[in-house]
């Protein structure tokens, strides 16, 4: 209730939302989002689809408030109660082309609908009842996590690795609260001695705890890991020469000579917010030895363990249409940047009909020192876009939940202090019920009952 | 009693039962100005202490502070007859101090039954009360087991334990809601039918030993404190003031004007001989036996309870306490069970200096109906039958304070409803009295409810001392107190207000104020305006000094929590059928009714994302609208 009242007074649920549910640029698809009272009257009016059946793939065509054709879709209808937000919902798969997806979008809202607000699906999910809070906020980070890893852990989040850390601390913070109640409540009672040293080295141990989730949200926003990046590609194309632009020195030999590179070298360069090591690796070509053949396992292992790919074909040199398949064999679902070197010299082989001219491209030459930078950054946007997340707990901690543990600690520390100021100890327990109260924000409430329980388990209270 | 009129010429208020609650209650309603009838099954144990012989404690001395600054009886009929005084936790900070006394038993019993006799709006009669008389929802009075049909326009029920009570010593087994007491069956079974719900609890008391027979000289004598601190405020209502049965010169037992001569307790303690008795016994327990179903109160386990969950404890303490200054009867505190009679009396004399000791009324178990309290509103109107009130053990709570304190708002309301006037609510900002009520009514109870300082809040700002200032604005609804007693609370409030300004603001030496050096533990001197205030506007006046930087946080939640309370969830508010509320959610809210966003909060089972869709829909109705 407490975090989400502001924001609820300019959400009404009773509007009808949507929104563009993949990336707003040219791709293969576009999936539009619509939730709320207006589903079925769209499915109607727009799309044709009279009663249409629920998780059911209708191929259909899109017509507009004009009576016009926009685009062939694929309509799905989500009835109420089942849906992700528990509202009827409807998502129309449609083509990719941004101006299309323009197009149906402002048509809807001709139709009465509203754009949705940021994770305002969440929200009304959330507000619906179909999900917790801690729940509403993994999904929210399932959408964002585009790669595998990521999902991964957003996965592990909503099983509850965060909720059941969560749960503990507040239960240790219980406990302590117990040893000082006992003690204020039932003074008649034979509770044996004070306990306000063992409560306050108890608290410093939740507080370190928490600062250790503290630092997991820190560390998981600006990227600690080091980052590989694989230079791949035919021989002589150019790979070392880039490998030394990159890093700024002549670390690599540079050869007009094909396979000069037979050792793998590797170097670690901060570029902005992250750390990448960056690897030189062997040319890719048909093998002709067993030492060319372990090389070649080598990078391709290289590559399995890659953040990134960056592949390497020379554009002044015509290729074998054969090394262009091995390679993109390799790299398959990882992610790569298609490098077309040499660009100052005359172009010989058209490569827009390569198998990679749907990764992104960048034309390189290693005396444009524009044309490496503009590669750097690349570089960059790729790996701070999808970047893989790791930690100690195996759980992502986002902004509004270590702002809670942030919170909570503090109120622990304020605790701590009382304590040991010694001005009685009923004057620690409102920081310890803030503390508590901090982390019901992030996971479901605990509440005095649960601390009598714990305060009855412990002494041996009734004189 | 004029009984044959009563369907023409209805009573405004009838109380059903004469403890600590039905006091309350009738005393409340008759000083409202409303005519009142307390009917009670034995004229001879009205505001019986059934358990032990004391009054307040730890949170409950501060109820009975608070029931004093609401005009009620028990504060001041507790200074009366007590026979010993000690203020808990002196160790500590002002906020969780407490007053307890030890009572004289009878003398408590009668002067409360005289004060119940003098008061000119209130009858009492003898009789068992065996049902409702409800028509369309509405309860028109009570049929009693002498045919006899008494109507009224509120009834207030306080029938305690005795609702299908069973006793229990070991195996024997009797009805009965206290030794030598009845029982109520036709009124469960009455509630049943009109559709309140009811659950079983479980309590126990220790034995009753001779005092001749205790060897004082291997007990431990605890005394009282020097200067008590008494519970009814004096200062601003004056014994002389106070409705004052002995005045009147018909009061007959004696009481000790000797304030000097307090009666000590004694301590002594269990041992390893104890345990192995109790131990080897433990089948016989109908506890442990299962015969008893009923949830029993963690806070005051039996002692085979104490010896079977903590068996690394060698040993726990007794204490002997005197039952009155007329008595050689004396109660052996922490010693409750319901062991056969045989374990109970060769478990005893294993204790120290109670070698010898003679039983003169054994231990027990009783096992009792509650109605669930969350079927009540927070007038304790009940929200399934209308213009019946619920006060009391009755309502799954333990204690003669919280009793009482129930006892006083029910009565309160029904002499209100009675009159057509608006009910009466205390808030949980405002102190205890308030937690208790808001509690029963949102949470519900698991076990028999005791209040707990840890239970409020606001606990820092709830300090004994404080309470009339506290309740002071509720009168602006009631009539329980005195026109100059209101008056002098204003002014009391005043001079607080003036002389904690004028310590925070005023300098003494090298720019430190009085508030500073308080705070700093140094000495200095008071001006002399202030050493001759009362000690209540003096140690009050200190606290807010002394503790400013606790008790400001303090308020400041106070004012955030009242900000929660002040979305009004309306009446006829529906919880069927709004989307996305969880089916066991909207069952609790139906059965609780709760009036506010806050009070819906605290109904455990509800959670934030219910409270969260209840905000969205109360202010999407008002939109509406
Ligand atoms: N004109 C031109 N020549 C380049 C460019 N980049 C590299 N070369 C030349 O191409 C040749 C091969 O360069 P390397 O960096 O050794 O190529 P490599 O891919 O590492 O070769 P292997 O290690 O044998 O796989 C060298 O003679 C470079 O000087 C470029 O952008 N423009
Ligand atoms: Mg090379």
């Amino acid at each position: 209730m407490k975090i989400l009242t502001e924001e609820a007074n300019s959400l009404t649920m009773t509007d009808t939302i949507v929104a563009l549910a993949t990336p707003h640029s040219q791709s293969a698809l576009g999936i539009i989002r619509i939730s709320g009272i207006k589903a079925l009257k769209i499915s109607k009016e727009a799309c044709g689809v009279l009663c249409p059946t629920p998780r059911y793939a209708h191929l259909t065509k899109y017509k507009s408030i004009e009576n016009e054709v926009l685009d062939q879709i694929i309509m799905v209808y989500y009835e109420k109660g089942k849906s992700f937000t528990s509202e009827n919902c409807l998502e129309l798969t449609c083509h990719g082309n941004p101006f299309l997806t323009e197009q149906i979008l402002s048509d809807l809202l001709n139709r009465g609908c509203r754009l949705a607000n940021p994770g305002e699906f969440t929200y009304r999910a959330f507000a619906n009842g179909k999900i917790d809070l801690t729940q509403a906020e993994a999904i929210a980070d399932l959408i964002g996590a585009k790669n595998k890893q990521a999902l991964m852990l957003a996965n592990k989040n909503l099983d509850g690795n965060l909720t059941k850390k969560i749960r503990q601390i507040q239960s240790r913070i219980l406990a302590q609260q117990s040893n000082i109640e006992a003690f204020i409540d039932f003074p008649e009672d034979d509770l044996g001695d004070k306990k306000d040293g063992q409560v306050i080295n108890a608290l410093n141990d939740i507080s370190s705890e928490l600062k250790r989730l503290i630092e997991v949200g820190k560390k998981i926003n600006v990227f600690n890991r080091c980052l590989k990046v694989v230079l791949v590609g035919p021989p002589n194309v150019g790979k070392s020469s880039i490998f030394n632009k990159i890093i700024g020195i002549d670390r690599a030999i540079v050869n007009p000579e094909a396979g000069t590179t037979r050792d793998f070298i590797d170097y670690k360069i901060n570029l902005g917010k992250i750390t990448i090591q960056l690897h030189d690796t062997a040319g890719i070509r048909p093998v002709e030895n067993q030492i060319e053949e372990a090389g070649i396992k080598k990078t391709h292992i290289l590559i399995q363990d890659a953040d990134l790919t960056l592949i390497v074909f020379d554009r002044s040199m015509p290729y074998p249409s054969k090394i262009d398949k091995e390679i993109i064999l390799k790299v398959k679902n990882k992610k790569c940047i298609f490098i077309l070197s040499k660009s100052d010299l005359p172009r010989v082989v058209d490569l827009s009909e390569s198998s990679f001219r749907n990764y992104k491209t960048k034309m390189v030459s290693i005396d444009d020192n524009k044309s490496i930078v503009s590669l750097i950054n690349l570089i960059q946007e790729l790996l701070l876009k999808e970047s893989t997340i790791e930690n100690e707990f195996n759980m992502s901690v986002n902004l509004r939940q270590s702002s809670a543990l942030i919170k909570s600690r503090d109120a622990i520390q304020r605790s701590i202090k009382i304590l040991e100021d010694k001005d009685g100890s009923e004057f620690s327990v409102p920081d310890l019920k803030d503390a508590i109260l901090n982390l019901n924000y992030v996971v479901e409430k605990k509440d005095h009952e649960d601390m009598l329980d714990i305060l009855f388990s412990n002494f041996c209270i009734g004189k | 009693m004029n009984i044959s009129d009563t369907k023409q010429n209805p009573y405004d208020v009838i109380v059903c039962g004469a403890g600590h609650a039905g006091c309350e209650a009738a005393l409340a309603a008759a000083r409202s100005g409303s005519r009142t009838l307390i009917l009670t099954g034995n004229l001879d144990s009205i505001a019986q202490m059934s358990c032990n012989p004391a009054v307040g404690g730890q949170a409950k001395g501060q109820i009975v502070r608070e029931i004093d600054a609401l005009g009620g009886e028990m504060a001041h009929n507790t200074d009366i007859s007590a026979i010993q005084f000690k203020l808990l936790n002196t160790s500590k900070g002002p906020s969780v101090r407490a007053p307890r006394a030890q009572c004289d038993k009878k003398e408590y019993q009668f002067r409360m039954k005289h004060v119940l006799e003098q008061n000119a709006n209130l009858e009492i009669f003898q009789v068992l009360v065996t049902g409702l008389i409800v028509k369309n929802g509405v309860c028109l009075g009570v049929k009693t087991s002498l045919d006899i049909e008494i109507y009224a326009k509120t009834v207030v029920v306080t029938t305690g334990t005795f609702l299908r009570a069973l006793m229990y010593v070991g195996e024997n087994k009797s009805d009965g809601g206290r030794l030598g007491d009845h029982t109520s069956k036709g009124l469960s079974a009455d509630f049943q039918k009109y559709g309140i719900k009811l659950g079983r609890f479980k309590t126990g008391t220790p034995p009753r030993i001779l005092g001749s027979s205790i060897d004082f000289t291997k007990t431990i004598k605890q005394y009282g404190d020097k200067n008590p601190i008494k519970f009814a405020f004096y200062d601003t209502c004056s014994e002389q003031e106070r409705f004052h049965v002995e005045h009147k010169k018909m009061f007959h037992v004696e009481h000790n004007t000797d304030k000097t001569s307090q009666v000590p307790c004694e301590q002594t303690n269990t041992t390893a001989a104890t345990a192995n008795i109790i131990r080897n016994n433990l089948h016989k327990s109908p506890l442990y036996k299962g015969d008893i179903s009923g949830i029993g109160p963690r806070y005051c386990p039996s002692i085979e309870d104490k010896i079977v969950k903590f068996k690394d404890k060698d040993n726990h303490r007794i204490y002997l306490e005197p039952e009155g200054r007329n008595t050689d009867e004396w109660y052996v505190n922490g010693f409750s069970t319901s062991l056969p009679f045989d374990v109970q009396i060769k478990a005893l004399r294993t204790i120290p200096g109670l070698e010898n000791s003679q039983i003169i009324r054994p231990a027990y178990a009783v096992e009792y109906d509650y109605a669930f309290p969350t079927q009540l509103s927070l007038s304790l109107e009940s929200n399934v039958i209308s213009c019946v009130f619920f006060a009391g053990q009755i309502n799954g709570t333990s204690g003669y304070e919280e009793a009482a304190a129930q006892g006083l708002i029910a009565g309160t309301n029904a002499s209100h409803k009675a009159q057509g006037k608006s009910a009466v609510i205390i808030g949980r900002e405002i102190g205890y009295i308030g937690v208790l009520i808001d509690d029963l009514t949102s949470k519900g109870v698991t076990e028999p409810y005791r209040m707990f300082t840890s239970r409020a809040e606001f606990r820092l700002l709830f300090n004994h001392g404080s309470s009339e200032l506290r309740y002071y604005s509720v009168h602006d609804q009631t009539s329980l107190i005195s026109t100059k007693r209101k008056y002098k609370i204003k002014d009391k409030i005043e001079s607080i207000r003036k002389w904690t300004y004028f310590l925070n603001r005023t300098k003494i030496e090298s720019n430190k104020t009085f508030g500073d050096l308080l705070r700093s533990d140094q000495k200095f001197d008071f001006p002399t305006e202030f050493s001759s205030l009362s000690n209540e506007i003096k140690e009050e006046v200190m606290y807010q000094v002394k503790y400013a930087g606790y008790l400001k946080r303090e308020l400041q939640n106070l004012e955030k929590f009242k900000h929660s309370e002040k979305i009004i969830i309306p009446q006829d508010f529906s919880y069927d059928g709004i989307p996305g509320l969880r089916k066991e959610s909207i069952e609790k809210l139906n059965s609780v009714s709760p009036n506010t966003l806050g009070h819906a909060s605290r109904i455990p089972g509800v959670n934030p994302s219910d409270v969260e869709i209840l905000m969205i829909m109360i202010q999407g109705k008002s939109i509406r609208k």
